[in-house]
């Protein structure tokens, strides 16, 4: 509802200790633009009971709580 | 469906004509579209209902031409930015991913015409319309430099001399300059004014620029100052389809026939009712038709509702006039509905009504719910399809995309 740059905090959760990598950190994204991102992620095999596994993703704002998302994703692992 | 358009309670006098003369309803308008169009000269009028549409007028109009004036956030309060795909309103910044509001913002519309249609008849038309405003303005500007009606008339009867020349040409200059302001603060809600100033004095405009200012100009002056009612009469649909929402207790401009006829003419003191020896046993109407010299479509409110009267109440505010003059009782020509003319009850409260108002309510709150809970920003997740996993050392790594975009 704005028209600014936002600073943004990435976050992956639905499996224990799981660990989200990207090159590029702190994601900056300008008013109005799309950006793709990679990013890993990485889980022990020890906390994966199933094949796939859901996860979730969450965009916060950093300079605004408020401007936050979630995305559901699935976790693709070998068969325990 | 009882069709209004050709009311059956009234008695019209244009009824008796068309039967004389052996036209249908069809023929004559037939007739009217290959006919030569008789000119409609508005007589001017006061009165409440006058000033109100004047009140509406200048707040709609002042709308439209100080908006693109108006600051907000440092920029232009309302700005269409196509070429940014960013459409600014007050605090709020719209996206082209926003496009569903439009599609709520169009079907609010829509359904505020059926509400207010079937609650109040063609207020729309004759209070807030474009086309109502515009021509009122043009016809404003027409008093002021070529008189009342019946000089207009003479002026238009009479052979073209040097005097009627320059009254013509000062007359349409004026319209022209003021259609091409409008055609400029259209634009201005796509390029800002005050750049749109700069160019315009610095013969800078663009070709697109200059093309709308133009064609936009050019609209007002064509619709405003020539063809008038005929756009109402001819071009707009939803004047045509009007009478499908209208029902019994539809707010209408109406003449209380049982008042008025029979009508004509008498002396200011005649005790017009009583009847007998050498006395008239009139109605209220005088026959003065003053009804029909205001209206700006040219119909005679006489004869009962017509698909053209606009409901603009201009002929309500001069026959009160008349009517005061006389020593009667307003309101021969009234607001009033079908169900009140014919001594039933009106119901405000109805069926209809109540459905229309319910969806309405619900559009508006979904409408401002979703606006307040919209989050400015979007979050895809999409995962590679090459690599499903890696192991490295007992650890799984999972390559995965995530495409984020914000829009404002
Ligand atoms: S203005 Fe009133 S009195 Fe005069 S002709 Fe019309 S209805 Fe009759
Ligand atoms: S009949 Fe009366 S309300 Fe209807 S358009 Fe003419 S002046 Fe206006």
């Amino acid at each position: 509802m704005d028209d600014k740059v936002h600073e943004y905090q990435l976050r992956a959760e639905g499996i224990p200790d799981l660990i989200l990598e990207t090159d590029q950190t702190p994601v900056v994204v300008d008013a109005g633009k799309v950006i793709d991102l990679p990013v890993r992620l990485r889980a022990d095999e020890t906390n994966l009971v199933k094949r796939s596994t859901d996860i979730v993703f969450t965009l916060t704002a950093t300079d605004e709580a408020e401007l936050k998302i979630t995305e559901k994703a699935k976790f693709l692992g070998p068969q325990p | 469906m009882q069709n209004h358009l050709t009311n059956t309670t009234a008695l019209s006098d244009g009824k008796i004509e068309q039967i004389k003369s052996g036209l249908t309803h069809d023929d004559e308008i037939l007739l009217s579209l290959y006919g030569k169009r008789e000119k409609v000269y508005p007589r001017e009028v006061h009165g409440i209902f006058a000033f109100l549409r004047v009140l509406a007028a200048i707040g709609l109009l002042g709308i439209f031409y100080g908006l693109p004036w108006l600051q907000w956030d440092g920029r232009q309060s309302v700005l269409l930015d196509l070429p940014a795909r960013k459409f600014y309103i007050f605090g709020l910044t719209f996206w082209p991913q926003d496009f569903l509001y439009l599609t709520f913002l169009l079907m609010l519309a829509a359904l505020g015409l059926f509400f207010f249609t079937a609650l109040a008849g063609r207020v729309w038309c004759g209070y807030a319309c474009p086309q109502t405003v515009w021509t009122e303005v043009f016809l404003w500007i027409e008093h002021m430099i070529e008189g009342t009606r019946i000089q207009k008339m003479r002026l238009d009867k009479s052979l073209l001399t040097l005097r009627k020349f320059r009254i013509k040409a000062t007359k349409h200059a004026l319209w022209i300059l003021f259609a091409a302001f409008t055609g400029f603060t259209f634009v201005s809600y796509f390029t800002p004014a005050k750049i749109l100033v700069d160019e315009l004095v610095n013969f800078q405009l663009g070709p697109w620029e200059t093309f709308w200012i133009v064609f936009y100009g050019f609209a007002t002056y064509g619709n405003a100052g020539w063809m008038r009612e005929q756009v109402c009469i001819h071009m707009c649909p939803y004047g045509r389809f009007q009478n499908a929402m209208f029902d019994d207790n539809t707010l209408i401009v109406s003449y209380d026939e049982k008042r008025g006829e029979p009508r004509g003419p008498r002396k200011p003191s005649s005790d017009h009712r009583r009847q007998g020896l050498g006395r008239q046993g009139l109605g209220d109407c005088i026959n003065c038709t003053l009804c029909v010299q205001v209206c700006p479509t040219g119909i005679d409110i006489r004869n009962g509702l017509q698909y053209e009267c606009i409901a603009c109440s201009a002929c309500i505010d001069v026959c009160n006039d008349v009517m005061d003059k006389m020593g009667y009782p307003k309101g021969l020509i009234r607001y009033t509905t079908q169900n009140a003319l014919q001594g039933k009850q009106t119901r405000i409260i109805r069926p209809r009504i109540i459905i229309y108002g319910v969806i309405l309510t619900g559009i508006i709150s979904i409408f401002i719910y979703s606006l307040s809970q919209r989050i400015p920003a979007g979050l895809d997740v999409i995962r590679d399809r090459n690599q499903l996993y890696r192991e490295t050392a007992g650890l799984i790594e999972k390559c995965l995309y995530t495409e984020n975009f914000e829009y404002g």
